[in-house]
């Protein structure tokens, strides 16, 4: 009996993904937010097999026409299909979302994690680094920065990672002073193991927590820079479709073809809740002091 | 207890609320009181930054029509007089020619008065000379005045000025007469009692300015045709709404009665209103794809043709335009007299003409359909700035277009100050860019070949010899005949070179009141009030 229960003891304690799952699919919020975000995605990565129409095909015979069996969407000032360009926007809004956020969270754990880890002098110059990108107004910056570049999808990522990794090498240097006091810490630290090997091995798993939060909620954040570049003009060129650029070619004509406006926005919106959604959910699943 | 509390806080902040929008509303001239009809509100885009219209380049203090000069160019692009009695030319004997010098006689308009009442004397043109030539005095632009040899004024009504070599844009000088017994001993730079509030010969003086809200223009008293009750309005108010949505529903909701420098996707929307009226009228601008002739993309002439065949503008303007604006021929408008209709009308849209010349260029579609040669794809980008819906939609329309036979257009847009520095380093293939010009043609400043950056705007870096000499004789030539022989020759050589293609002309727009009479619109940087003078509501 008692040999039963130490086993159930440490399955429990070794599942704590199945464990964190386990409560972030009661998280309903949550859940739904993943669904939706899914259903985007996928559209988004279906979009050739989706829509009937090229994204940037332009039919001056048949502009600014509204929602319709044929173009569910609508057509924009160039007559493209409005249903196609929202879905490949998705791939690149989206994408740009993702993937500069992950960026941010590699650099923010790699510098955070240093700077934990190391104290000193180390940490004092890493730490004051990060407070002179924090001191630095992001948006004139990123539209200077966006300026001075061609302003292609992979620039604006490095763009966008790069003035949004602070919050999550503050996050993780924070978490790496406790952990480094650990005695699994020390202990490693005794097997003559290098700190790199302590740094990546020990210390980074127990604050992914945090950090996979923070990225998920740095995904939105991504999605809505992006779209105030491109609403400003600065971000991805015409005539790939965006939904912050197709946002800013509706403006004109919010009175008079408001579809061109409403889809992007509620594309934007209903990622940027879902997202949301499921930092909450993550959140509230792999905080181990919550634990049902 | 702690509810009737909240709900006693609730009652203040709603009372605050509604004294501080009481306050604001009365402080707003416009919006309280019976709408006159000797009145006007305007809603207007920008704010002056003064009314001294030679020490700024915005064009403010003509729009308000609160300063005036020898002529105005009017809605055909004309000179007409304002305070002199004609124009003086060649056939009015008001212009004499000499070897290599030119003597022009301007003659005042008897018993003009300044604003204050002060009699108006070639004196005054006299001063405006020595201070439109005066180095301290920090101008927008001298362009003309060192020309000029003398200024003299041998009785009060005549002024005789004698250029150093024949000048054919003599009319575009003393634009603004300025007011010798106020402004002279007076440093203009810093003298705010005349840049606030100009005395003037003009239909309106500025009664009152407050920054960052409105100015409040009245009658003339003095003004010339104050007999005959001009100006029509008694009062203007020029409100400063610089967000163009705003204006448009200032317009519609009735708050003002004339709503400046109507956005161009507005036009056809304002226009379906049946109580306001859209005045659509010519500018002298165009729109136009320039090539970068220091790049090597466009070197062979075949290929800047084939851009040209392929470019369907009749199909621009109708479609993407709504037929607001007009298919562009040469890098002049037909507003212009020296405008030749016959230039550039070889190129007319021919997809087949332009493969045609692509394949002689030795260009050949790739597998993705883009052009090739030697296994390089024919990719070049295609600059502007960043702001205009309407251009950036004709941009992607272009782009397709070319796409059509294969070459790849990558647009790259910028920032304004940022296009203007990467444009006069030549730095992009390609332009989609405007220009506006004064009334009086000129050429020189965009393909002569001493005009390159930062000598002039020669963004195309077009070193032509030939056109150089013609184009410069053009300008210096006073006699118009003579002249225009000239322009014309030099529009043929541009179409056959073809630095530069024309898209299509601008055309402007102002809304106003359908009740709103007088308002034509002005093609040239005289300003759409020119004539403010003959606006009117009612019948």
């Amino acid at each position: 009996m008692s040999v039963v229960n130490a086993r159930a003891t440490v399955t429990q304690a070794s599942s704590l993904y199945a464990d964190a799952w386990r409560r972030f699919a009661r998280h309903r919020l949550a859940l739904a937010g993943l669904i939706v975000l899914l259903i985007l995605g996928g559209s988004a990565v279906a979009a050739p097999l989706l829509s009937r129409f090229a994204p940037n095909a332009l039919d001056l015979g048949n502009m600014g026409s509204a929602p319709s069996r044929v173009h569910w969407f609508g057509t924009d000032d160039l007559g493209r299909d409005e249903f196609s360009r929202s879905l490949h926007a998705g791939r690149v809004s989206l994408s740009i979302g993702i993937l500069s956020a992950s960026a941010a969270a590699l650099i923010g754990t790699t510098v955070g994690a240093f700077a934990g880890y190391y104290g000193g002098i180390v940490e004092s110059a890493l730490m004051r680094l990060v407070d002179v990108v924090l001191s630095v107004p992001p948006l004139p910056l990123v539209i200077v920065l966006s300026a001075i570049t061609k302003p292609t999808p992979l620039i604006l990522i490095l763009i966008i990672a790069g003035i949004g990794w602070m919050g999550t090498a503050r996050l993780v240097r924070s978490s790496l002073l406790t952990i480094r006091e650990g005695e699994y810490v020390e202990a490693a630290r005794a097997m003559g193991c290098s700190s790199l090997r302590i740094i990546i091995r020990h210390a980074l798993p127990n604050c992914l927590a945090p950090v996979i939060v923070a990225g998920t909620l740095a995904v939105g954040n991504a999605i809505i820079t992006e779209s105030v570049l491109s609403y400003l003009g600065v971000g991805v060129q015409p005539p790939t479709a965006t939904w912050g650029n197709m946002l800013k070619n509706a403006q004109s004509t919010m009175t008079t073809r408001p579809w061109l406006a409403i889809f992007p926005g509620l594309f934007i919106m209903l990622s940027l809740l879902s997202v949301n959604a499921l930092g909450d959910g993550l959140r509230d699943a792999l905080d181990v002091r919550l634990k049902t | 207890m702690s509810g009737s509390h909240a709900r006693g806080r609730w009652f203040s902040l709603l009372l605050a609320v509604a004294v501080t929008a009481m306050l604001v509303t009365m402080g707003v001239p416009g919006v309280v009181g019976a709408p006159r009809d000797d009145e006007v509100v305007v809603a207007f885009d920008k704010e002056p930054d003064t009314l001294n219209p030679y020490s700024t380049n915005t064009l403010s203090a003509k729009e308000l029509n609160v300063v005036e000069g020898f002529h105005v160019t009017n809605d055909n692009m004309q000179h007409v007089p304002r305070i002199v009695q004609r124009v003086p030319s060649l056939t009015n004997a008001g212009l004499t020619m000499t070897a290599g010098k030119m003597t022009v006689t301007w003659r005042l308009k008897p018993d003009l008065k300044w604003s204050d009442g002060k009699p108006v004397t070639s004196a005054d043109a006299e001063f405006t000379y020595k201070t439109m030539t005066d180095p301290t005095f920090r101008v927008d632009s001298r362009a003309g005045w060192p020309v000029i040899e003398s200024v003299r004024a041998p009785d009060p009504l005549t002024v005789v000025v004698a250029f150093k070599e024949h000048y054919a844009a003599y009319r575009d000088l003393f634009r603004y007469l300025l007011p010798k017994h106020v402004l002279e001993g007076k440093d203009l730079n810093t003298f705010s009692e005349y840049n606030r509030s100009p005395v003037t010969t003009a239909p309106f003086v500025v009664q009152q300015w407050v920054p960052g809200q409105f100015i409040v223009l009245v009658a003339n008293p003095h003004y010339r045709g104050a007999a005959q009750g001009l100006p029509r309005f008694k009062k203007m108010t020029w409100r400063f709404v610089p967000d163009a949505n705003t204006r448009m529903n200032m317009l519609k909701a009735g708050e003002v009665q004339i709503a400046w420098a109507v956005p161009f996707d507005q036009i056809k929307a304002l226009q379906a209103i049946s109580r306001l009226k859209v005045v659509v009228h010519p500018l002298n601008a165009w729109m136009h794809f320039d090539f970068n002739l220091r790049k090597p993309m466009f070197q062979d002439v075949r290929m800047r043709q084939a851009v040209a065949y392929a470019i369907d503008k009749e199909a621009i303007v109708s479609q993407v335009l709504g037929g607001l604006g007009k298919p562009a021929g040469p890098p002049m408008t037909p507003l212009s007299w020296a405008y030749n209709p016959n230039a550039y009308s070889q190129y007319k849209f021919d997809l087949a003409k332009a493969r045609q010349l692509v394949a002689e260029a030795g260009w050949r579609p790739g597998p993705d359909g883009i052009l090739q040669r030697d296994g390089r794809p024919f990719t070049f980008d295609n600059c502007h700035n960043i702001g205009d819906a309407t251009q950036e939609r004709v941009q992607q329309v272009i782009q397709a277009m070319l796409r059509q036979i294969g070459m790849n257009m990558e647009i790259r847009n910028f920032s304004p100050t940022v296009y203007g520095g990467i444009r006069f380093r030549g730095e992009c293939d390609t332009l989609f860019h405007r220009w506006i010009v004064p009334a009086t043609p000129v050429l020189s400043i965009f393909y002569a070949a001493d005009a390159t950056p930062p000598n002039g705007l020669n963004q195309v870096f077009y070193i032509n010899a030939e056109i150089t000499e013609i184009i410069k004789e053009a300008e210096g030539t006073v006699d118009q005949p003579k002249a225009k022989a000239l322009f014309w020759r030099a529009q043929e050589i541009l179409a056959r070179d073809l630095p530069t293609i024309p898209i299509y002309y601008l055309v402007g727009a102002q809304a106003t009141t359908a009740r709103l009479s007088g308002l034509v619109g002005n093609p040239t940087n005289d300003g759409d009030g020119w004539n403010s003078e003959v606006w009117k509501l009612g019948p």
